[in-house]
C-alpha cells in the first residue's frame, strides 16, 4: 500500500469518527431519530420518493439521483453525510463536503421525504442543519454553507441562521451561516 | 485544526466544541416541532448538472 493510500484511509478514519460523534450527539437530544451516514440501500430509498405522488409532495423538484452522487461522495474521506430515520423509515438526508482549507462546510444536497404525516414527526431541516452545524465545530470550519438552496426556500435557511441567498466562490449562489 | 478522535486531549476538545453549540439547542428543538407536517417535503437544494460535475471534480472550491 502507497503512501498516498495510507493518507486517504486515514483521513476517512478520522472523519468517520467525527461524523459517528455528531449522529450520536444528535440522536441523544433528539429521541426516536436514529441518525446514520448514508449507504447505497438509503440512497435508493431515497430516488425512490420520485415514484411517490402526493399532495404534500412538492412537484418542482431538481433531477439530482442520489444513487449516482453516491460513488462520489463515497471517496471523498471530507464528506458530511447524514440521514434520518425514526420507526425504520428513511425520512431525510444529505451530502456535503468539508472545504479543503476547512475553514468551510457545505450542504449540496438536501432531500427529506414526501411522506405526510411525517414520519420522522418533527421537521427535518433544522435537525439537519443543526448537525452540518456539530460537524462543521468539530473540524474547525468557521461557516456553514447550504450551496445552490431552492430559491423557493430562502425564507427557510433564514429561519435556521443562514444568510439571505449570496455569491459563493464568486459562481455558485449559496446561504451562509457564520459559525 | 481538527482533533484526534483516538487521543485523551482531542476528545476532551471535541466535546468542547460540540458542547458550545448545544446552546442554541431549545430554539432547534423548537423549529423541530413546530408544525412539522408544513416544512417543504423533496429536494430542498437545485444544483444544477454543471454543479454537481464541478463538485465532483473540485476538492477546494
Amino acid at each position: 500500500m502507497n503512501e498516498r493510500r495510507r493518507d486517504h484511509i486515514r483521513v476517512e478514519e478520522k472523519f468517520k469518527s467525527i461524523r459517528n460523534i455528531t449522529y450520536d450527539e444528535v440522536m441523544s437530544e433528539f429521541p426516536g431519530t436514529v441518525v446514520k451516514g448514508i449507504d447505497l440501500r438509503t440512497a435508493h430509498l431515497a430516488d425512490s420518493w420520485s415514484s411517490i405522488r402526493m399532495p404534500s409532495a412538492r412537484l418542482n423538484r431538481s433531477s439530482w439521483e442520489w444513487v449516482k452522487e453516491y460513488p462520489y461522495y463515497q471517496n471523498r474521506p471530507n464528506r458530511f453525510e447524514i440521514s434520518l430515520w425514526r420507526d425504520n423509515i428513511l425520512c431525510a438526508l444529505c451530502y456535503g463536503q468539508t472545504s479543503v482549507s476547512g475553514t468551510r462546510v457545505r450542504m449540496n444536497l438536501i432531500e427529506s421525504t414526501p411522506i405526510r404525516p411525517s414520519p420522522l414527526r418533527s421537521r427535518a431541516l433544522p435537525i439537519i442543519a443543526f448537525s452540518a452545524a456539530v460537524f462543521a465545530d468539530i473540524v474547525g470550519a468557521d461557516e456553514l454553507w447550504v450551496l445552490d438552496p431552492d430559491p423557493k426556500l430562502e425564507g427557510l435557511y433564514i429561519k435556521e441562521g443562514f444568510s439571505s441567498r449570496a455569491t459563493y466562490h464568486g459562481k455558485r449562489v449559496g446561504q451562509r451561516r457564520i459559525l | 485544526m481538527i482533533p484526534d478522535p483516538n487521543s485523551k486531549e482531542g476528545k476532551e476538545e471535541i466535546a468542547r466544541r460540540v458542547q458550545k453549540r448545544k446552546s442554541e439547542l431549545e430554539d432547534v428543538k423548537k423549529r423541530a416541532q413546530n408544525t412539522p407536517d408544513d416544512e417543504p417535503s423533496g429536494k430542498l437544494t437545485s444544483p444544477s448538472e454543471i454543479d454537481r460535475m464541478r463538485d465532483r471534480k473540485n476538492e477546494d472550491i
